[in-house]
């Protein structure tokens, strides 16, 4: 039955052309359709293999999707446009040929996506050069594309069925695709047309994002197969109408509940997704980070032994910590930990103790509750595992927390658990991690701290043996090559870690004289960083999300800052690497100098002086005119937009939206006012003071500070004092 | 003749076509309320014309549409089929199609208002207080000329070949869907959400360029046009 269907759409010319449209639907992600983030407002600028080939495929699903469900409701309209329906009825089940028929699509959309995989293969090719990668091509036109066409073609076939009008299901259809361009479509969960992708890597795996999107995908499958079973109920039989038919049908109790069964399962599949938490959406620091510690309770040391399951994406992992308790009673402690594992064993001293995982998650952390014994001295093990999960607020641009063979991110409390409220016995607290890698990878500790290789394993893994002080690290694995450049005037020399894969590009960039210049300019105006004992600073490519961070004694240089478009932009000069130079400058405003992270209504933070930074580096170094363009007409443009923004301007109305569209608005507007707002205030500040050389010195003034211990923090009224201006002076209104 | 347009009143509303496209219309537009339009469009209040005009332009295609799909209603084979009856009836055929395309106008005009309704619930159980009547004429504005076009053109398209009906509807989406110029765009979403940003005001009052004005009445008279042609 499906030959002959198949046989009958192959011969028709609707069904090549069809084929034919599909092929050609990549074209529009490399021209109207680039879904994916770009790095640059001045011109598009994503990762190679975003360009050329998950914004085709992306654009090639939608299109493809509505070219299928075209071709879905004019097949299955044929039998009544012809008014056959009596006799194909009379020669076949109507539920065999809706069966066949559908089968007979897919098989045509199968061809569609072999001939389009095969068109684009050998440009796409000749495009991306080294960084080419057919599993990373297969997976993304199958994920990207392919997924979305056995969807457009169910959902249509399953309205025809039901309602049995061309022109009524295409409207449904057209309403369906429609609400997953617009309104779903920053919910991972419902864009069925166009996963929420972000940036796909070029240096990197890009495993999870595509597990994300084809588990999305697989939802809707499960969920429309089950509505397209429902639909074949009403297949129209014996002349009858929809209800008439699904009375008639439904006698075959079977098929009612096997739909019953795949939409039960897509809604178990919806509510267990595993690559988000469920986090609430306030922001509550009160629950990373304790008022005080307990006075009860110290740690003198923790080790941990972690092994990341490249294949399955899991880490699993035992962490020791060296307790002492001047209590001579039983005490609950509190420890923190990625949502996506369990728990599976606490031990005190070699007894299991009992444990309780709390319910509540926030801010990409899950807390639970230990009963230590009444011991004074023991060490508790803790065995847990699991797939890590993300934060829900960043559920449009997964990806980050990314464990395979190529790459691994393994980020604080992904890494180990990390006690809530108990504070180091000494000064300090010594931590040691065993981290056992395919032995093909690199670690990359990020922060002061040591690697070395402690053995090899006889199953082909390595153990790397990591000291840090502290309760977290940050460990990134890769095929990492390590390059060394001397700052001579800071008296450091940067350790820039990137992927073998892009030292062509890095070379071609000169991004290692991009960073001596920023270290240099830093060093020169701001002052040097004194808190590097060993005089070596990291800089360290990851994978691209869009952003990056600092740390103590290491930076995150972001993948889309060194993209070939970038090094073929002569135009853009030097500047191209923003957010790399960002995360740089944090060393000094951030780390070098803190700021309060409780001040969260605050326009103040680290940010103003990092982005004003920044600026005064690229106008140094790349002149007026580029400092102008990137940085003051995107502040002002952004704090102008702030300024007129009808809830700024009525605050009454804010506070009368229910709460949830209170807390998204305040925290845009929060946004712009640290961004781009402060930064303005800063510039404006300099021309109040003199001009950039006494804006130096007062920067450099508040850099070198004697901090007060119990506040280190750099306040804005300390620097209004230093400039000698008032609150009122930096009005930019 | 009323007995004649109330039955093919009916027949519209009573049918399943139109509740979903209302449902589907009410859902979307609900969506854009609590998405988009919770936010001010152009800085402007979530209640002011410019904002409600943006909201009825982002529904326009479904109301659109859902003419279309009126017009296909009248003009499918069955009623094709039925047609011998009908001009056996003694009624003259230009006023038998006069009382249809009345009665796809009221049945575009309860979407109209279905959606229009909804935004005006939303308001107040939010804001409270708003001017009505100053919401009217970027309603009509939004609405009057796209529906008349589609009327028009739908009717022509159906006149010729019913079929046609199906490519237009792609048009309409594309219409609405493309980024063109405010003047071409049927929905003209673009112009509520860019042209008050040109003004010197921050709350500016509606008001509409020439260009625009124009161009609506292009659009209304071209539907006008088509109607009286065929």
């Amino acid at each position: 039955m499906i030959g002959l269907e198949l046989s009958w759409l192959l011969r028709n010319r609707l069904t090549w052309l069809a084929i034919l449209l599909t092929t050609l639907s990549p074209l529009a992600g490399l021209t109207v359709y680039r879904p994916l983030f770009s790095n640059s407002e001045s011109s598009y600028v994503t990762t190679m293999q975003g360009m050329y080939v998950a914004n085709p495929a992306l654009a090639a699903g939608v299109l493809g999707a509505v070219i299928f469900a075209l071709l879905t409701v004019w097949s299955l309209d044929r039998i009544r446009r012809g008014g056959m329906e009596a006799l194909t009825h009379a020669a076949a089940s109507p539920l065999t040929m809706a069966a066949a028929r559908l089968g007979a699509l897919f098989l045509v959309s199968a061809l569609a996506q072999a001939f389009t995989m095969l068109a684009w293969l050998p440009w796409t090719v000749s495009r991306l050069g080294v960084i080419f990668d057919q599993e990373s091509y297969l997976f993304q036109y199958l994920v990207f594309m392919y997924g979305s066409i056995p969807l457009a073609v169910l959902f249509a076939a399953a309205v025809y069925q039901m309602i049995g009008r061309a022109d009524l299901s295409l409207s449904l259809f057209a309403a369906f695709a429609t609400l997953s361009l617009t309104v779903w479509r920053g919910n991972w969960q419902l864009c069925w047309l166009n996963p929420c992708v972000w940036t796909v890597s070029d240096d990197f795996s890009n495993y999870r994002i595509l597990w994300s999107a084809a588990y999305m995908r697989g939802t809707w499958l499960a969920a429309l197969t089950g509505f397209w079973m429902f639909s074949c109920l009403c297949v129209r039989r014996y002349g009858k109408g929809a209800i008439g038919s699904l009375l008639c049908n439904i006698r075959r109790i079977y098929q009612p509940l096997f739909a019953a069964a795949l939409l039960v399962c897509a809604v178990v599949l919806y509510v267990g997704q595993p690559f988000l938490d469920h986090s609430s959406p306030e922001i509550n620091y009160d629950f990373l980070f304790p008022q005080e510690y307990l006075e009860t309770v110290t740690c003198s040391g923790r080790y941990a032994q972690v092994r990341p399951d490249p294949k399955t994406g899991r880490v699993y992992g035992r962490a020791c910590f060296q307790l002492h308790s001047t209590l001579a009673q039983e005490q609950n402690v509190r420890f923190l930990i990625n949502p996506g594992y369990e728990i599976t064993s606490v031990q005190a001293s070699g007894k299991e103790i009992p444990f309780m995982v709390e319910s509540e998650q926030e801010m990409n952390e899950k807390a639970f509750v230990v009963t230590l014994p009444a011991d004074p001295d023991m060490e508790l093990a803790i065995e847990y595992g699991g797939y890590p999960r993300e934060w829900n607020l960043a559920s449009d641009s997964q990806g980050a927390l990314e464990i395979s063979n190529v790459y691994m991110s393994l980020e604080n409390d992904c890494l180990s658990p990390s006690p809530y409220d108990i504070g180091y016995q000494g000064e300090t607290l010594p931590g040691v991690m065993d981290l056992i890698l395919p032995g093909h990878m690199t670690p990359v500790l990020f922060g002061a701290g040591t690697t070395r290789l402690l053995q090899e394993n006889g199953d082909g893994t390595k153990t790397w043996r990591m000291e840090q002080e502290g309760y977290h690290m940050i460990v990134y694995a890769g095929d990492y090559i390590r390059q060394e450049i001397p700052v001579e005037t800071a008296g450091i020399i940067v350790h820039f870690y990137y992927s073998r894969r892009h030292e062509p590009i890095m070379e071609a960039l000169d991004a290692a004289e991009m960073v001596r210049e920023t270290i240099e300019f830093c060093t020169e105006h701001i002052g040097p960083l004194s808190f590097y004992g060993d005089g070596v600073f990291n800089l360290i490519e990851r994978r691209s999300d869009g952003g990056g961070y600092a740390g103590d004694g290491a930076s995150i240089a972001n993948e889309l800052d060194f993209t070939m478009q970038n090094l073929s932009n002569n135009a853009k000069g030097g500047s191209f690497a923003q957010v790399t130079i960002h995360e740089l400058v944090h060393q000094w405003w951030g780390l070098g100098n803190m700021f309060d992270p409780m001040d969260m209504d605050s326009a103040w933070s680290a940010e103003g002086l990092t982005c004003y930074t920044t600026y005064r580096m690229v106008k140094e170094l790349y002149g007026q005119r580029e400092a102008k363009t990137s940085f003051v007409d995107a502040w002002q443009e952004a704090v102008d937009d702030y300024y007129k923004s009808f809830y700024v301007r009525h605050p009454e109305y804010l506070s009368a939206l229910p709460e949830k569209y209170q807390k998204q608005i305040a925290g845009s507007l929060r946004w712009i006012r640290q961004y781009n707002e402060m930064p303005l205030k800063i510039r404006k500040a300099e021309e109040l003071v003199g001009g950039q050389e006494a804006m130096d010195e007062i920067l450099a003034g508040l850099f070198g500070r004697e901090l007060n211990p119990e506040y280190p923090y750099l306040t804005y009224e300390e620097f209004l004092e230093a400039c000698h201006l008032t609150e009122e002076d930096l009005n930019l209104e | 003749m009323s007995k004649i347009y109330f039955y093919e009143l009916r027949r519209l509303l009573y049918n399943k076509l139109f509740f979903g496209i209302l449902l589907v219309s009410l859902g979307f537009g609900w969506l854009t309320l609590t998405g988009a339009l919770i936010l001010g469009i152009a800085h402007t209040a979530p209640f002011s014309p410019w904002s409600f005009g943006y909201y009825l332009s982002r529904i326009l295609p479904l109301i659109c549409l859902g003419e279309v799909c009126f017009l296909a209603f009248f003009s499918s084979r069955e009623e094709r089929l039925a047609a011998s009856l009908t001009r056996a009836a003694p009624v003259k055929q230009q006023r038998y199609l006069l009382l249809r395309l009345g009665a796809v106008l009221t049945a575009v005009a309860f979407l109209c208002l279905g959606v229009s309704v909804l935004a005006v619930l939303f308001y107040r159980a939010l804001f409270g207080r708003m001017n009505l009547g100053e919401l009217l004429w970027p309603g009509l504005l939004a609405l009057v000329p796209p529906v008349i076009f589609c009327l028009g053109a739908g009717l022509a398209l159906s006149r010729i070949r019913p079929v046609l009906l199906y490519p237009f509807m792609a048009v309409v989406v594309l219409l609405t869907a493309l980024p063109l110029p405010s003047e071409m765009s049927l929905s003209m979403s673009s112009f509520y959400s860019e042209y008050p940003l040109t003004l010197e005001a921050l709350e500016p009052a509606f008001q509409v360029p020439l260009g625009i004005l124009v161009s609506r009445a292009v659009f209304f008279l071209l539907g006008l046009g088509f109607f009286l042609h065929f």
